[in-house]
C-alpha cells in the first residue's frame, strides 16, 4: 500500500540534498560527505509556527484511507486540523500497539 | 533574567535553569520518576529547577526547548518518502510520538512549566546547536572549536562548529540516516544490549576482543573519507522503516542472528565490540583534524557534546593524539544536556549578552546542579523507617571513619550534597570501595550492582596523585577521558591465552592486572574521575583520609544504584538501594548505618520487577 501518491508534491519541500542523503547511491568521485550546516536559528514556537508547518504539509498528502484509524488520525492532524481547534485528543488504539520500540528513540 | 531549557521526547529528558549566564539547576527527569532514560516532559525536574532557582514561572524570562520539532517533521516525512510501502511502522511512531508529542510542546510545555500563558516565551533550538552550546558556554574557553555527535539530532548526526566568546556557529553537518551513534547503536543493538543504555556495555567488553571486524564493517557497513565524514550503506539496517537497528544483512555479514540479551556473551561480541570501538574512534579522530583545519588552526581548545562524547575511551585517544591541546567535554553530553546548551544559546546567542572565560575554570559547578538535602530531611527519612544510625560529631570523624570503612572492606553507600547531572556519578551518589582488592569488581557487580561480571569499575583519584597512577593527560574531573595505568602499578597478565579456550570472562575479570585491579580494565585502561577540593571537598577528604591510612589515593566509584535503576536522588531512593542490595554501609550527610544493624528490611514486592533490566 503506498501511504504516499504525488511523491512530486513532497519533494517540492523535502530538499533534494536530503532526499539523495536518504539514498543508497554510490559515492563515488565524492571526496566528502559533509554539508553546510543549518543556519542555526532559534525561533518562537507557538500556535502560528505550527500552523505555518500544517501549510506546509497540506497538499503534500493524498492518502488513501488506511484500515487503521490510527493511521488517518496521524495525517488528518497533520494536514488538516488546526491544532488550535483541537478539543479532544485523537482516539488512540490499544496500549500494545501504542508502544513505542525501545530501539527507535531517534523519532 | 531566568532561562529554563528542556530536553524531552527523544530520551533522557531534563530541565536546566539559569540565571544570567551562571547555571543555577539542571536534573534528569528520570531521577524523579525512577525510570531509566525516562523521556517525559519533565515536570518533575521543571518543579526542582523553579524552586531551586526560588521564583514561579511568571518569573521565567524565556523558555527553550532544545530540538526544532517542525526539522525533526521534515526529516520524517523525507524518511516516509524513502520508505516507500513499507511505512506503516513508520506512521505508528508518527501519530504516537510526533504528532501527539514532539508538535505538541507549545502546549505540553506550558502545562509542565505551571504557566499556560508563554506566548512569546517559548523558543526551540536545533537539536545540535543546543549540543554545541552545553559543550562551549559552560567550558573554560574563550575561543574554541566544538564537535557534536549523536544519534539524531533533527537532521543532524554529526557537526562541527567554532565558538568565540558569547557566540558559536556550526560549519558543517552530516545528515541523517548517516549516523556513527546509530552505527553504534546497531552494534549495541546487535550485541544483545539495550540501545542507549547499553552502550557503556559495548565499550567495556571492546578491550576483551580483538578488532578482527573492523575491514568488515568499513569495506560493507560505512564509507569513511579522509576528513572524517562518512555515509552509511543503508542496506544494512532496518532503523529506516521504525523496526529495529539492524537487519538480516546485517545478520548474514556476521555469522549470525543478533545475540539474544541476557544470554552469554561469545567470543564474536567481544570482537564486534574491539571492531566498532575502532571505527568510532577513527572517525572521531578524523573529524578532530577536519575540526583544526576549518577552524584554521586558530584554537589549541575542543569542546565536544552528543551521546557519542561520553565514549570516554574514544576521548582518551582523541587527548592522545594532541590535535588539541585541551578538550572539554560536557558531563551531560546526551541529550540531557540539551536542555542546559538551549538556555545558554538563548541567554548569550539570542540576547547576545557578554561570556567570561578565563581559559581555567569550567562553570559547569562540578555538574553537582541537582537537589539537595539537609541533614533534617535525612534524618526524618531515617526515623520514619525506623533504622538504626549513628550520627557523627564532625565532619573530620566522618572522613575517618569512611576511610578506615573503605580500608576494612567494606562496600559503602555515598549519598552527600547536590546530586550529579549528567550519566557519572561523582562522588555525591557514589558507591565506593577499595580499588585495591582483587575480587571487589566481581563482587560489586554480582552482588551489588546484580549487573554483568565483565563491567568495569571507574577509579576516583585525588588530583595531584593521578599521574602516580595513570597515564592521563590533564585533568578529569567528569569521569569522561580514559587512561592507561602507569606500567610501574602494572601486573602482568596473559588476556589472550586466558580468553582462548573459553568466553568466561569472571576468571579473567578475577586476575590481578595492578596494585588498584579493581579498577584496571583487562587492557590496563581506566575511566578516570580526577577529585579536587574544590568541587567536591567531601570526597577529596574521604579519599585524602584514606591515603593517609593506606597510602593509597585511589578508591572505586560507581554509581548509586542497580542495575537498570536511575542513580539515587534522594534519602528514601539511597536508604532503598542500601536495604535492597548488599551494600554494607550508608553514608548520607553525617549519619552513618551499618546493615548489620538496621532492622530487617521486607517489601510486599521484590524490587527486581520494578526495574527493567538495562
Amino acid at each position: 500500500m503506498s501511504l504516499i501518491k504525488e511523491k512530486n508534491l513532497l519533494s517540492a519541500w523535502a530538499k533534494e540534498n536530503t532526499i539523495k542523503t536518504m539514498s543508497n547511491q554510490s559515492s563515488e568521485g565524492e571526496a566528502s560527505y559533509y554539508t553546510d550546516a543549518s543556519p542555526n536559528e532559534i525561533m518562537e514556537y507557538n500556535y502560528e509556527s505550527v500552523a505555518d508547518m500544517q501549510a506546509m504539509f497540506s497538499g503534500c498528502w493524498n492518502i488513501q484511507c488506511d484500515p487503521k484509524v490510527k493511521t488517518i488520525l496521524a495525517v488528518s492532524a497533520i494536514a488538516n486540523v488546526p491544532i488550535e481547534h483541537q478539543t479532544q485528543e485523537p482516539a488512540m488504539d490499544s496500549a500494545s500497539e501504542m508502544r513505542i520500540p525501545d530501539f527507535i528513540y531517534m523519532f | 533574567m531566568y532561562i529554563l531549557g528542556i530536553s524531552a521526547l527523544y530520551h533522557d529528558s531534563a530541565a536546566a535553569i539559569i540565571k544570567g549566564g551562571e547555571i543555577i539547576a539542571a536534573a534528569q527527569e528520570e531521577r524523579f520518576t525512577r525510570k531509566k532514560h525516562d523521556n517525559s516532559i519533565p515536570t518533575n525536574a521543571i518543579a526542582y529547577c523553579l524552586t531551586e532557582a526560588g521564583i514561579k514561572p511568571q518569573d521565567l524570562s524565556a523558555v527553550v526547548y532544545y530540538d526544532n520539532p517542525l526539522l525533526t517533521t521534515e526529516r520524517f516525512v523525507a524518511n516516509l518518502q524513502y520508505a516507500g510501502d513499507d511505512t506503516q511502522d513508520l506512521l505508528n511512531l508518527l501519530l504516537d510520538d510526533l504528532i501527539q508529542k514532539k508538535l505538541q510542546i507549545h502546549k505540553l510545555i506550558p502545562q509542565a512549566v505551571g504557566c499556560p500563558d508563554l506566548s512569546d516565551r517559548l523558543f526551540v533550538a536545533e537539536h545540535h546547536i543546543s549540543h554545541a552550546a552545553s559543550a562551549f558556554f559552560p567550558s573554560p574557553f574563550q575561543k574554541a572549536a566544538i564537535i557534536t555527535m549523536d544519534g539524531v539530532g533533527e537532521w543532524a548526526t554529526t557537526t562541527i562548529g567554532y565558538g568565540e566568546d558569547n557566540h558559536i556557529k556550526l560549519c558543517k553537518q552530516i545528515n541523517y540516516p548517516n549516523s556513527v551513534g546509530l552505527l553504534y547503536s546497531a552494534f549495541t543493538y546487535f550485541c544483545g544490549f539495550k540501545v542507549n543504555s547499553g552502550d557503556y556495555k559495548l565499550m567495556g567488553l571492546a578491550p576483551y576482543g580483538e578488532p578482527v571486524y573492523y575491514d568488515t564493517i568499513v569495506e560493507n557497513l560505512i564509507d569513511i573519507k579522509a576528513d572524517g565524514s562518512y555515509r552509511l550503506n543503508l542496506e544494512y539496517f532496518d532503523f529506516q522503516y521504525g523496526r529495529a537497528m539492524t537487519n538480516d544483512k546485517f545478520a548474514q555479514l556476521f555469522g549470525g542472528a543478533r545475540r539474544t540479551p541476557e544470554s552469554n556473551i561469545t567470543k564474536r561480541e567481544m570482537d564486534m565490540a574491539a571492531s566498532i570501538q575502532k571505527v568510532v574512534e577513527e572517525i572521531v579522530i578524523l573529524t578532530a583534524k577536519t575540526a583544526k583545519q576549518l577552524t584554521g588552526g586558530e584554537t589549541e581548545n575542543l569542546v565536544l557534546a552528543g551521546g557519542v562524547a561520553l565514549n570516554c575511551v574514544a576521548n582518551g585517544k582523541l587527548q592522545k593524539e594532541k590535535i588539541f591541546k585541551n578538550i572539554w567535554v560536557q558531563p551531560a553530553a546526551g541529550d540531557a544536556g540539551g536542555a542546559l546548551g538551549a538556555a545558554l544559546y538563548y541567554y548569550y546567542q539570542h540576547c547576545n549578552n557578554q561570556r567570561i572565560a578565563d581559559g581555567i575554570h569550567d562553570t559547569q559547578k562540578g555538574t553537582y546542579l541537582g537537589p539537595a538535602f539537609s541533614d533534617a530531611d535525612i534524618e526524618k527519612v531515617l526515623t520514619e523507617n525506623h533504622c538504626v544510625y549513628h550520627k557523627t560529631e564532625t565532619t573530620e570523624a566522618l572522613y575517618e571513619t569512611a576511610a578506615e570503612l573503605i580500608d576494612a572492606g567494606n562496600i559503602i553507600g555515598l549519598f552527600e550534597g547536590r546530586m550529579e547531572f549528567g550519566p557519572r556519578a561523582l562522588g555525591n551518589r557514589s558507591i565506593i570501595a577499595d580499588a585495591r582488592s582483587p575480587v571487589m569488581q566481581s563482587k560489586l557487580n554480582l552482588k551489588i550492582k546484580y549487573r554483568e561480571s565483565f563491567r568495569p569499575f571507574a577509579p576516583a583519584v585525588l588530583e595531584e596523585d593521578a599521574s602516580a597512577y595513570f597515564d592521563l593527560e590533564g585533568n578529569s574531573p567528569y569521569m569522561l577521558k580514559c587512561a592507561n595505568v602507569k606500567d610501574s602499578i602494572k601486573k602482568s597478565f596473559d588476556l589472550e591465552n586466558a580468553m582462548k579456550e573459553t568466553d568466561n570472562m569472571l576468571p579473567v575479570v578475577n586476575m590481578v592486572r595492578s596494585t588498584i585491579p579493581a579498577v584496571t580494565h583487562v587492557d590496563y585502561s581506566a575511566r578516570i574521575q580526577t577529585v579536587t577540593q574544590e568541587t567536591n571537598e567531601c570526597f577529596y577528604n574521604i579519599i585524602h583520609a584514606f591515603k593517609e591510612r593506606t597510602g593509597s589515593s585511589v578508591v572505586i566509584n560507581t554509581s548509586f544504584n542497580v542495575r537498570g535503576e536511575p542513580i539515587v536522588c534522594n534519602p528514601y531512593d539511597a536508604y532503598l538501594c542500601f536495604m535492597r542490595t548488599e551494600m554494607d554501609v550508608l553514608i548520607m550527610g553525617r549519619y552513618i548505618l551499618y546493615k548489620n544493624e538496621q532492622p530487617e528490611f521486607k517489601e510486599e514486592t521484590d524490587w527486581r520487577d520494578i526495574y527493567e533490566l538495562d
